[in-house]
């Protein structure tokens, strides 16, 4: 199968989820896993709650919200950058925080790329497809993921 | 006369003639009181003959409400005999033969002759040292502060008015106590021994450094106070003087002050989070407006109208110009809360350079610049670009009608300051409304007749403000707008910034 390079998109609101899936949907992108908040994520990737058992495979990218309900976006950063299963999983910060501390704070956690959500629906749009053209189509994911793939 | 009787009398006369050349008056009495010599410092001091003196008794060279009282004395001075100054703390007079009073200071000493014991009494007239002592007194009660002098065992020898109004005791009350009555009780053991330090190496000095003093009222009530010592050298040895300042007033503005702060530090904070919460949730509802209105676009494309459509973007424009302001109004707030990065600015290339990027932009125009040499300011590099981008930009902005654009920018100085202006030949403005230019988001034209949202001026006020400079203009319609602002010479702290 070509196309299981999957995108896990952390997002509590439901607007930007649904204006984010419309613009993957017409570059064709459609392996997205969606949770809502930082708690549903460390589900996700631990495979437990809701999520244990889960058949997709782990995301090639994490598309990550800064704030969220329960674990905010900075504190998911933290546990997956101080945890050897999943710190190589490249991480990008995609919030409308334009704060330096948030910058910062994002960066020295180990994001690998900082986007601030455009205001203008025609470059959030434009900027969603452009990241995840190059998150899934170009960028070549860690070694490691390649082989945690689902049985 | 035997030889013996010679030899005594030669004696007496030596004796007599070593009494005269003593500097003191001196009087000699008999167990009984009675006087046996006085030397003729006494004669003068009393204005008696040594004749009318011979056997009356010592309590004749006292004024009458003393004498009874010494008679007591003196026969239990006659007990343990040693000699000593009479009367320590106490204040004695003598008196003259007319009547008259004066301070004496007496010293005692017992001679053993064969007839008994016999006492030596040296007499001093004090009477110029308490006059130097009263002016004295009334130097320190003409002091602002409380002052208080002690000696080397902290009792207290003078107290001025000011200190008994602080402290609430009389005078009297206090003269010859410890000065640990002034201080309150939890105090009382580690004052007596830096007090006991202090006269090891006096030197004046404020007491206490860095801590909080206290003084303790005759009510019992503490009060802060603010404390300044400084040793006298006297013929009593050394004294120190204290000087005691009430800072009850002040220590309550300083609390006034401290609360004000920490609730300006609060509101500061509040803001913070506000324009965090302008930057984060109320853009992503404007995206959604436009983002969904776009969606429902795309959804009726081939059954909308054309009223229809533009209603649609009419939506979307709004919700685009709504987060423009919002940007705006987020880079207003962060002027306010960044710290300033100040250096020495050349102006000449500061303004060339912000010129030459607005030319591009110029395309045909015809535009006359009359810039004069600028000089080098104290300024932060980025904040002074918005500066001059904002008020070069509106100048060329408000003369855009005209066919020959001119624009001048000068600086004139005095003592303080710098102050800069820029002049245009544009369409200027009503003089009544110029309170308005400089606020956020005020417009003195309409939105469609020059482009901009009205936050240019609010920007350069605020930062020159916070340079500690000043803005304002000069305009009349159709007649061109002068902007002028400062900037102080000397390098200033943050004036502004909470």
């Amino acid at each position: 199968m070509e196309n299981l390079k999957r995108l896990l998109l952390v997002e509590d609101s439901e607007n930007d989820v649904e204006l984010i899936l419309d613009a993957l949907t017409e570059i064709n992108i459609q392996t997205v896993d969606v949770v809502r908040n930082g708690l549903e994520a460390l589900d996700f990737l631990l495979c437990r709650g809701k999520y244990e058992g889960r058949n997709n495979s782990n995301p090639v990218v994490v598309f990550l919200d800064i704030k969220m309900p329960k674990i905010t976006g900075l504190e998911l950063l933290r546990r997956m950058k101080g945890d050897d299963n999943y710190k190589t999983i490249p991480v990008v910060m995609f919030t409308s925080s334009k704060e330096e501390s948030d910058i910062v704070k994002s960066y020295s956690l180990g994001a690998n790329a900082y986007i601030v959500k455009p205001v203008d629906i025609e470059n959030f749009t434009k900027t969603i497809k452009g990241l995840a053209q190059f998150w899934i189509e170009m960028n070549e994911p860690p070694p490691v993921l390649k082989t945690q793939n689902v049985e | 006369m035997n030889a013996m009787d010679l030899v005594d009398t030669i004696i007496k006369t030596e004796f007599q003639n070593f009494l005269n050349s003593a500097p003191d008056a001196m009087v000699i009495v008999n167990e009984s009181g009675n006087i046996l010599f006085i030397n003729s410092q006494a004669e003068k001091l009393f204005g008696y003959k040594p004749a009318e003196l011979i056997h009356q008794k010592v309590e004749i060279l006292m004024p009458q409400e003393f004498r009874k009282k010494h008679i007591s004395h003196r026969a239990s001075f006659f007990k343990e005999l040693g000699a000593r100054p009479m009367g320590a703390g106490l204040e004695l007079f003598g008196s003259r033969k007319d009547g008259t009073k004066f301070p004496v200071e007496i010293s005692l000493s017992p001679i053993e002759t064969q007839e008994g014991t016999i006492i030596s009494a040296a007499i001093r007239d004090i009477t110029d040292r308490k006059n130097e002592e009263q002016k004295f007194i009334g130097l320190l009660d003409s002091a602002p502060d409380a002052m208080v002098i002690v000696n080397d065992k902290g009792v207290m020898q003078l107290i001025n008015k000011q200190a008994e109004r602080i402290f609430g005791y009389k005078r009297e009350e206090l003269i010859g106590k410890k000065v640990e009555v002034l201080i309150p009780q939890e105090f009382h053991k580690v004052h007596t021994q830096h007090r006991e330090e202090y006269f090891d190496t006096p030197r004046v000095r404020p007491m206490g450094a860095g801590l909080e003093l206290f003084g303790a009222r005759k009510d019992g009530t503490k009060f802060p106070v603010e404390i300044s010592l400084s040793p006298l050298g006297t013929s009593k040895g050394i004294l120190i003087s204290a000087a005691i300042r009430d800072i009850t007033i002040r220590k309550k503005t300083e609390n006034d002050l401290l609360d004000l702060n920490k609730s300006l530090i609060e509101i500061n904070r509040e803001l913070e989070s506000f324009s965090y919460s302008i930057s984060h949730d109320l853009r992503a509802p404007l995206r959604h407006i436009i983002g969904f209105s776009n969606k429902l676009a795309k959804l009726l494309s081939n059954r909308l109208d054309e009223e229809s459509t533009r209603v649609l973007n009419k939506i979307s424009e709004s919700a685009t110009n709504m987060s423009m302001l919002m940007d705006e109004l987020l880079k207003f707030t962060r002027i306010g809360r960044t710290e300033l990065a100040v250096n020495r600015l050349n102006l000449n290339n500061l303004v060339t350079s912000v010129k030459d990027n607005l030319i591009k932009g110029l395309n045909s125009r015809k535009v006359t610049w009359k810039i004069s040499d600028l000089p080098h300011v104290y300024a932060d590099n980025n904040l002074l670009i918005i500066v001059l981008n904002n008020l070069i930009s509106n100048a060329l902005k408000f003369s855009n009608m005209r066919e020959q654009t001119e624009i001048e920018i000068n600086c004139t100085e005095n003592e303080e300051e710098f102050i800069f202006n820029i002049k245009d030949n544009g369409i200027g403005f009503d003089d009544q409304y110029k309170g308005n230019l400089f606020g956020v988001f005020k417009r003195l034209h309409a939105d469609d007749e020059f482009t901009g949202i009205g936050i240019g001026l609010a920007f350069v006020k605020r930062i020159i403000q916070r340079h500690g400079g000043k803005v304002w203009a000069q305009g009349e319609i159709d007649k061109g707008a002068t902007f002028y602002f400062t900037l102080p010479k000397n390098k200033k702290g943050d004036l502004w910034k909470i």
